[in-house]
């Protein structure tokens, strides 16, 4: 093992933690400091959803997902970050949001 | 029951904002329950708000909702308990509560039927229940705290008070919960300041889980200190120093004060050992700060008290990787899949032991799996290219290299096992166009310096 994986996934837990990223809808693992995230990246109860305006709100969501993917791509040892997000996509390098199909 | 107005007024700048805090918290449920109907957290959310809006028929519902997906969601089953008792179904409540008693959380359960009598004013029965839960769990604060509700009624004071102490000592906080209700004059009960604190008290513990969300949500928002307040409802609802302290933790957390978060970890720990939730938080801050050792030795304890947590498995075998012990490392990576065989991260990880331990034929069949179930990255990609050409199946060795590329056009690593892979083959010119590409990406100097040099020799020749 190259980089301290162990490591790398607790400071992945922080950096959702310090969001208030509802960890029990998001799952999340790091193997030779690849980062990978699945599941529903949304905030506990985050000021976004105190946004009156629906464009804001979704402006509001885009930015924490960016800035999500900055602070996990900043931690020490992460070689690569694999989003498979139910609600977000990156396509073309910019995030968007999915259409709901859940089941 | 508590009637807590939940509207904070805050100043700002002239301004009178009003936030309604569990309004905020029901619009956040109600529209991720429009995503997901089937989550029975949410439904059990739901119904708290609704049971402390005291729409009793409307929690009902949710927990019954809750109750269909998992019939085993005793929180949620408990709720419906109390839902029955608040709506006058007194026989429907008890048969609710007497099944609970047949599952482990039996001490919970007595303390609902003692509810439940303390309601029908048998309060002799109260106590002989609430004395029993206490003997099953001596450690929770709980029950003495609702002993002294059954044992004031009766007329007893100063059994009361004594239970009420009992409570205090178990659970340190409520020294100053009951100081700031003025509950002793000296030594002595004050009847008064009792029955006013009764008032005010929520019987129904489960419902600390919602006033850990409205702390959630004020948190998350900004609103620390009422959040800090919160968080005290939610403990003098459910005596739990580790679920206190845990929140606690939680927003020094959120605010990066790490040292201080840490500190509550550890208080929480060392207030309730039996806590999987605390001993899995202060591993992971342990690990954070680098601490491998501390952190197994939290991860291991939790791992008793719960062993089929396929979570705390998973993390535990990354911690033990970090401390050179592969076979163990194996085994909980195994044991995660056990418990869930689409634990698809620890699949990945046990994969990679193997494949970095020569066993090619098994890390492949891992890799396959994993890669079958939508877990796909260039360097998992890598991996199953080597270990092909390890096989000399070349073919595919280069399949996996170029979907590697095709998925990360930087990823230098598949550029250099591309250009081995050509090199072994025999294809000088293909091996030498990809060891160019991996030079343009590479930030390996070390290993960049050898191909470089291999390069200037020419010894492959175009």
């Amino acid at each position: 093992m190259s980089v301290e994986d162990y490591r790398i996934n607790a400071f992945v837990r922080t950096v959702f933690v310090r969001r208030w990223i509802d960890t029990s809808r998001v799952d999340f693992g790091t193997s030779n400091g690849v980062v990978y995230v699945r599941g529903i990246l949304r905030q506990v109860y985050g000021r976004k959803q105190l946004e009156d305006e629906k464009d804001e709100d979704e402006t509001s969501l885009l930015s924490l997902v960016r800035r999500i993917e900055k602070e996990i791509r900043s931690i020490p040892g992460v070689r690569d970050v694999v989003f498979r997000l139910d609600n977000f996509e990156k396509t073309g390098g910019k995030w968007k949001r999915r259409i709901k199909t859940f089941p | 029951m508590e009637k807590k107005d939940k509207d904070i007024p805050l100043r700002s700048g002239g301004l009178h904002v009003v936030l309604d805090i569990m309004t905020e918290v029901e619009r956040v449920v109600t529209e991720e329950l429009e995503t997901h109907p089937r989550f029975p957290d949410l439904q059990n959310r739901l119904g708290l708000i609704r049971f402390q809006r005291q729409d009793f028929e409307g929690a009902k519902n949710c927990f019954e909702k809750a109750l269909l997906v998992n019939p085993k969601y005793q929180a949620a089953n408990s709720n419906l308990g109390f839902s029955l008792l608040e709506l006058g179904r007194i026989d429907s409540a008890e048969a609710v509560f007497r099944e609970a008693l047949k599952t482990e959380r039996k001490a919970h359960a007595l303390n609902e039927l003692a509810v439940l009598r303390l309601r029908q004013r048998m309060l002799l029965e109260a106590e002989g229940l609430l004395r029993e839960a206490a003997s099953i769990e001596p450690g929770n604060g709980l029950y003495p705290h609702n002993l002294a509700v059954a044992l004031f009624l009766q007329g007893k004071i100063r059994e009361a008070a004594s239970s009420l102490k009992d409570t205090a000592t178990l659970c340190a906080p409520y020294s100053q919960i009951f100081a700031e209700a003025i509950l002793f004059d000296e030594d002595r009960l004050s009847a008064e300041a009792y029955r006013e604190y009764l008032n005010r008290q929520e019987m129904n513990p489960c419902l600390s889980e919602l006033h850990d969300h409205l702390g959630h949500a004020l948190a998350a928002n900004g609103f620390l200190k009422e959040a800090e307040v919160e968080y005290c409802v939610s403990l003098r609802t459910m005596p739990s120093l580790a679920n206190y302290y845990g929140n606690l933790a939680l927003l020094y957390s959120a605010q990066e004060k790490e040292q201080e978060a840490l500190s509550y970890y550890l208080r929480a720990v060392d207030a309730e050992p039996d806590s999987v939730k605390a001993r899995v938080a202060l591993a992971f801050e342990y690990s954070a700060s680098g601490l491998a050792t501390e952190a197994m030795r939290q991860f291991e304890a939790a791992k008793a008290l719960k062993p089929g947590y396929p979570d705390l498995r998973y993390n535990l075998g990354l911690v033990y990787l970090e401390l050179e012990r592969t076979e163990d490392a194996v085994q909980e990576f195994r044991a995660a899949l056990n418990s869930n065989p689409n634990y698809l991260f620890a699949r990945n990880s046990l994969a990679l032991v193997l494949f970095e331990n020569g066993k090619l034929d098994e890390a492949l069949a891992e890799y396959e799996r994993v890669f079958s179930e939508g877990l796909l990255s260039s360097d998992i990609l890598v991996n199953i290219g080597i270990i092909y050409r390890e096989k000399r199946e070349f073919g595919k060795a280069v399949d996996s290299f170029n979907q590697a590329i095709r998925l990360n056009k930087e990823y230098a690593r598949a550029y250099y096992q591309l250009g081995q892979t050509y090199q072994a083959m025999g294809q000088r010119k293909r091996a030498r166009r990809a060891w160019k590409a991996y030079l343009e990406r590479t930030h390996d100097e070390a290993e960049a310096a050898d191909i470089r040099k291999a390069l200037e020799e020419e010894q492959f020749e175009e």
